[in-house]
């Protein structure tokens, strides 16, 4: 889900850029010395995640995590999708420097929404709740990233139904993956690390 | 029992949900054959844009042709226009592409066949006077043609593999990232604790 440069139009840019800032400068305000090596290791997590491909039939969509980077690290997860894009644009163009504003906040914004909707569901006692929160974490985050990318779009291609449908259903297995993915990961933590998801 | 059924479930759901390449990067090659312009498009991984809309634009910017790429992501459109183009992918969902092929230089061409006529003129002229009154310099220009699109047709191939290799992620550009991640955040770390003392 990553907007090419030359697509969107200089507002839309503009206003993503502002957002973008405005995360990272909540980001910058909570971030914890003790946090640290935990947000290094998501930032790389996020920035592998985008490399891994489920090709299946002609669909090629890639994992994004960014529900596991928002259920850990909360508004700093504009931090690490920030320099996780950075360095895919750099590295791979996957996107563009231009477009950075705009993929960042189409990616940690949902992340910082599923954490302030799960966090609390996620620290229950309870295993299986803990479960079904990772799940539904990492799964709405990547449907909320598709929302949030089909906006930016709408101001270009006029045709808000059409591609979120399709980003959607294209990201559907992605979705569940990433839920069961960010489920055992939380559940996998709350057992070894309980600190990572109380903190 | 739970975790199998939830891997069966995505598993189910991956298959059953077809729905147009959505990678993160599309690239779009192309090159001048005679009048027509003939190119691929593909996603990072090397999988081929399918059905995918191509506008060709002239110099001005202005566009020229149109076409859509077929089920291995290439195109052939006919272009008359004899100047630099540029070629733009629109694979949808934001996702874009552009490359840009020069011009044809007409001017170089003509000295250099206008030298080499002269040569070719002498040559002629000492052996057999025939062959230049048989083969007008159209279809000499055609034969050729077609004869060195044959010949080139294996190093196009190559190329177009080599520059789908290319826009691959390579193990050590992951690697380097890795390094520049957590030396990005050590530095981070660094001037927090520092501020502290």
């Amino acid at each position: 889900m990553h907007i090419s440069e030359g697509v969107l139009s200089p507002p839309v840019l503009l206003a993503g850029g502002i957002l973008t800032l405005a995360g990272l400068a909540i980001g910058l305000k909570n971030l914890k010395n003790k946090k640290l090596p935990e947000v290094a290791v998501l930032s790389s997590t996020f920035f592998v995640a985008s490399l891994i491909h489920v090709p299946i039939g002609p669909t090629s969509v890639h994992l994004i995590l960014n529900g596991l980077v928002g259920l850990l690290l909360g508004w700093t997860s504009f931090l690490a999708i920030f320099l996780g894009l950075l360095l895919q644009a750099l590295l791979f163009q996957f996107g563009g420097l231009t477009t950075l504003g705009v993929n960042t906040f189409d990616m940690a914004f949902p992340a910082v929404i599923c954490w302030y909707l799960f966090r609390n569901f996620v620290k229950k006692e309870n295993l299986k709740l803990s479960f079904i929160g990772g799940f539904l974490a990492g799964s709405l985050s990547v449907f909320l990233a598709g929302i949030f990318t089909s906006l930016a779009l709408y101001f270009t291609e006029h045709n808000f139904i059409s591609v979120a449908k399709a980003l959607l259903i294209a990201h559907l297995p992605i979705a569940i993956i990433e839920g069961c993915i960010t489920a055992f990961v939380v559940t996998y933590l709350l057992k070894v690390k309980p600190e990572a998801i109380y903190e | 029992m739970n975790k199998r059924l939830c891997l069966l479930f995505s598993l189910f759901l991956m298959l059953i949900s077809v729905k147009a390449a959505l990678a993160h990067k599309v690239s779009v090659f192309g090159y001048r054959e005679g009048n027509c312009i003939i190119g691929e498009s593909y996603f990072s991984d090397g999988s081929p844009c399918k059905k995918c809309l191509v506008e060709i634009y002239d110099e001005q910017g202005k566009k020229i042709a149109q076409t859509t790429t077929d089920e291995k992501g290439r195109f052939k459109v006919l272009v008359n226009e004899k100047g630099s183009v540029k070629i733009k992918l629109i694979a949808g969902e934001g996702h874009l592409a552009e490359y840009e092929i020069e011009g044809l230089k007409e001017v170089t061409e003509k000295n250099q066949t206008s030298s080499q006529k002269e040569i070719s003129k002498k040559i002629v002229k000492s052996k057999n006077s025939q062959i230049q009154t048989s083969i007008s310099k159209d279809e000499l220009k055609k034969i050729v043609r077609e004869v060195v699109a044959e010949e080139t047709e294996g190093i196009k191939s190559m190329l177009m593999d080599l520059k789908k290799d290319m826009s691959k992620a390579k193990i050590h550009e992951i690697i380097g990232g890795i390094g520049y991640i957590f030396g990005i955040w050590g530095i981070i770390a660094l001037l927090k604790t520092r501020k502290r003392l």
